[in-house]
């Protein structure tokens, strides 16, 4: 190109070339600045990732329900359905590459709010179940002084856990969705059933009382997954629950309205520092194998336990020490290493088990195992070696279990009761509802929600819908940016639609929206903590306080409209434009 | 190529195969994101529970070790333990085979019973109305959704008329007033030895439904295979010499043209029965049957690891060995076939 020398006017020709440079420079300019506008200062949605566990429904719709309500907010939500131990694998590694999200169930093994918060929210040294990773030490000295003071101050353990509560909420570091309600489906005519939300699914036989109307003195249970995983009372903590607590029983028992009652135990005191637990035992009790019940059986039972530290043994970690006494084979003493509600923990539907110390006779505690969980049982039945009402008379693995009453049962038999109980593993929903209404089941439970209405319908069995101590929670990433900002988890609190996650996913009457982590029924709820609505305003602005550009939703629309300018406006000022009018020597020239 | 040589041939093949499938499930089942360690331990694990059971399960060894471990285990019948049930592998296969080979067995009977006539009668009425009905309910059959049928089988003759039960193979008040002496697993077998009439009158009510699902494909498959053979058959030389010397029409067909007719069906029939033993899982759980089938569903919901390569090592190994007999059998029956 030539340089423009002094004095010499612009030809024609000069004044095009100017144009033509200026254009380009527009052009280039134009396109660089839609590029930067789109790759970098355009406003993107916030990518979110939710894990939740595939097999189960609720927790699938839950997810749809939030992606759809969050894109208003510009949040692209990733849900990623996924079997429990790869979701929780995941949730483990590495909480800077783990999910933002983590939608799961919560029950509790021992019946207070410290279940709840010491599992889901106490700092960890390896993550187990805190998956928010939330680590707050004035929150974990609350829980732990609370859970210290239960046993012995109850009025002062709840204002802590109500303390500990309003930080939580204030922190944000969950969404509390809804309290479940547990659904079982029993035979019409049968009284006496309560449903026991501190055992989940557990029907206490012995509380049965056959319909008046029949002969029928079988109660047959049909349930939704395999029966035993195993028969070691020491070991169990899974399904067998359903069926332990009738052959098995505990010191004590938790009612659903929340107090305490003696079952193999009268009374119980404990001393005033919450370290040292009496109790007095019932006599004239037996174990099925006829071997009378007294303290020595209680603490080889907990010992048992606590040594083959399996299942849900850690609920007696405090204990140092267990102690009985020559003079009185009915008092027992508990010497704790540290404070804790023994009381509540003697009540826990897993590990509480009392069996019989004859066991010791078949070896250490690994034979003992073996010997329970044989294939084939030896020798004939009771094959169960506690002090419950039935005992277990028959079992085919996988398939069904028989249990027959024991005739020696502390409790008597005068009053109407089932002889026999017969436990059968369905697997089929469509099995299970056609057998309820057709009349081989007696109880049943795990069908759609949908199909709840019908089974009620029939009017053979009748549908009970009670409290349960599970809610679902979503447990949001504390340490990841962006949710590692308190602002943000606010903000998807109250981007919640919780009416329609229980209308939608629960029909509006198989659940009610939570509080807060603990549920409703358990030692250390309180109503009166902070609480999040659902109001998308309040959640865009909680976004915008905490520096998040999304784009709304026609804020979307206007970034790609915006970034779609350059281009047309090089479409219209490119070389090929200018040639049509006519300025064709722009091209010679400039080559 | 001898006989013999024929069979080292295809005995080493089949050997291959089964080998490749260990290795590749055993690679699989510890390739995938999860800690049977964590299973093993329970619901609720603590750290030091998981270290004990990843000692216990041998998985804090290296992979290559872990794997020469498993193939010498396997040798020696030791299958591992299932991690939900806590029982040995190779004990719940065997427990629960005969309750899956009884319903397969009973299902191909009636496959066999009906679709054989019926592809007869259709091949002789080629071309007219019963054989197009014989053809369109033999394609529904192949083509049924099995569950659906099921389903549909237990609503009308357990919900509706309420003449056959509901699920399981026996009813559990005959179990305990005449309890079943299990002698082979197979209830039917094991009620007629033992002479016991009441479990075997509820063994068999119980097995009807169930076993006309598993029915449903090869019956089709047989009626077709039978049908499409014996057209080919009828039109041979030797069956038009028999019409012409005046034989009856009935013994031309059974006598003469099935005998031939019958030799491809029986193989497609041998092939389908083997993939059946795990294929009859939607009808084992509807029925509640306690096969394997059901502990195959089972064991995959529950990622219970040593369970499902155990069955699909074991599924593998009967799939191989009955392709392996009924290659065998064709070939010391039919010469043709080429060594």
């Amino acid at each position: 190109m030539q340089m423009l020398r002094e004095g010499e006017s612009l030809g024609e020709a000069g004044k095009t070339k100017i144009i033509a440079i200026i254009l380009v420079v527009i052009i280039i300019a134009g396109i660089g600045a839609g590029i930067y506008y789109y790759f970098a200062a355009r406003p993107k949605p916030l990518k979110l990732l939710l894990t939740y566990h595939a097999p189960n429904p609720d927790e699938r719709k839950v997810a749809e329900i939030l992606k759809a309500t969050w894109t208003e907010l510009g949040i692209d939500l990733e849900t990623r359905g996924m079997e429990w131990d790869a979701q929780w694998e995941l949730a483990k590694a590495d909480p800077l590459k783990a999910q933002d999200v983590f939608v799961f169930y919560w029950w509790p093994t021992i019946l207070s709010a410290y279940d709840y918060l010491f599992n889901m929210f106490h700092s960890e040294e390896e993550i187990l179940f805190n998956l928010c990773y939330y680590n707050n030490s004035e929150f974990d000295e609350l829980i732990d002084e609370a859970f210290a003071l239960e046993g012995v101050n109850r009025t002062k353990a709840l204002e802590l856990y109500e303390e500990a509560q309003t930080i939580l909420m204030e922190d944000c570091p969950a969404i509390c969705f809804y309290d479940q309600k547990n659904i079982h489906i029993i035979r019409k005519g049968i009284k006496g059933y309560i449903d026991n939300p501190a055992y989940p699914h557990v029907v206490f036989w012995y509380e049965l009382q056959p319909p008046t109307d029949t002969e029928n003195d079988t109660f047959v249970e049909a349930w939704d997954s395999v029966i035993f995983t195993t028969c070691d009372p020491s070991e169990s903590f899974s399904n067998e629950i359903i069926v332990m607590h009738s052959m098995y029983e505990t010191l004590l028992r938790y009612l659903p309205n929340g107090t305490i009652v003696g079952v193999l135990a009268t009374n119980w005191t404990v001393s005033e520092d919450g370290k040292t637990w009496t109790f007095w035992l019932r006599k004239g009790v037996k174990f099925h194998d006829g071997t009378p019940f007294n303290a020595t059986a209680v603490k080889f039972s907990i010992e048992r336990t606590i040594d083959m530290g399996m299942g849900a043994a850690f609920i007696w970690d405090s204990v140092d020490q267990i102690i009985t006494f020559d003079d009185n084979p009915y008092k027992i003493q508990f010497k704790l290493k540290y404070p804790a509600p023994l009381d509540t923990i003697a009540c826990s539907s897993y590990g509480a088990f009392i069996f019989s110390p004859s066991l010791a006779k078949i070896g250490n505690n690994t034979e003992i195992w073996q010997w329970l969980n044989k294939d084939v049982f030896e020798g004939s039945p009771p094959y169960s070696y506690g002090t419950g009402p039935y005992y277990l008379y028959d079992w085919k693995p996988g398939e069904y279990a028989i249990f027959k009453k024991f005739d020696d049962y502390w409790g008597g038999w005068d009053d109407p009761h089932y002889e026999m109980i017969i436990v059968k593993y369905v697997a089929e929903p469509t099995t299970r509802k056609q057998g309820i209404i057709g009349g081989d089941y007696d109880f049943t439970l795990g069908l759609p929600l949908e199909e709840l209405d019908d089974v009620n319908a029939s009017g053979v069995a009748v549908v009970v819908a009670t409290p349960s101590y599970q809610n679902l929670l979503g447990l949001l990433n504390t340490r990841k940016p962006p949710l590692d900002n308190k602002l943000v988890r606010q903000a998807l609190a109250y981007a919640t639609p919780y009416e329609q996650i229980i209308n939608e996913v629960m029909l509006g009457k198989y659940a009610v929206k939570s509080v807060g982590p603990v549920p409703r029924g358990i030692f250390g709820f309180s109503e009166n903590i902070p609480q999040y609505e659902f109001n998308l305003t309040k959640a865009a602005e909680l976004l915008e306080q905490a520096g998040i550009k999304t784009p709304k939703s026609a804020a979307i629309v206007m970034a790609y409209i915006g970034s779609l300018i350059p281009c047309f406006l090089a479409i219209a000022f490119s070389p090929f434009s200018v040639r049509k009018r006519g300025v064709d020597e722009w091209d010679s020239e400039a080559i | 190529m001898g006989f013999r040589s024929y069979l080292a041939k295809r005995l080493a093949l089949s050997i291959l195969v089964i080998f490749g499938t260990i290795t590749i499930t055993f690679f699989i089942s510890r390739i995938v994101p999860s800690d049977p360690a964590a299973l093993w331990a329970g619901s609720h694990p603590t750290h030091e529970q998981i270290e004990k059971a990843r000692k216990m399960l041998g998985l804090d060894k290296p992979l290559h070790v872990q794997y020469i471990n498993y193939i010498k285990d396997l040798l020696f019948g030791d299958w591992g333990y299932s991690i939900r049930f806590k029982r040995p592998v190779l004990l719940i296969i065997f427990e629960h085979l005969p309750a899956t080979l009884e319903l397969v067995i009973v299902g191909f009977a009636i496959a066999i019973l009906i679709g054989i006539p019926l592809g007869v009668i259709s091949a002789v009425k080629e071309n007219k109305l019963t054989d197009h009905v014989t053809r369109v309910v033999s394609v529904i059959g192949a083509s049924m959704p099995v569950f659906w049928l099921a389903i549909v089988l237990q609503m009308v003759f357990y919900g509706k008329f309420g003449i056959l039960p509901l699920s399981g193979r026996i009813d559990s008040m005959v179990m305990l007033t005449s309890p079943l002496k299990e002698i082979t697993g197979f209830y039917l077998l094991d009620s007629i030895l033992t002479g016991n009439w009441i479990a075997f009158k509820s063994a068999l009510l119980h097995i009807i439904l169930p076993a006309l699902c598993i029915a449903t494909y090869p019956l089709g498959l047989c009626t077709r295979m039978v049908r499409s053979s014996m057209i080919e058959v009828l039109r041979e030389n030797y069956v038009r010499a028999a019409r012409a010397s005046g034989l009856p029409e009935r013994y031309i067909t059974f006598r003469y043209a099935l005998k031939n007719a019958i030799t491809p069906a029986m193989t497609a029939l041998g092939l389908s029965f083997a993939y059946t033993i795990t294929g009859a899982f939607l009808t084992e759980i509807i029925f509640d049957w306690g096969g394997i089938g059901t502990y195959a569903v089972y064991a995959i919901q529950n990622m219970d690891y040593p369970l499902i390569v155990g069955l699909t090592v074991f599924v593998s190994i009967f799939y191989v060995t009955i392709n392996l007999i009924l290659d065998i059998i064709q070939a010391i029956i039919d010469p043709r076939v080429k060594y």
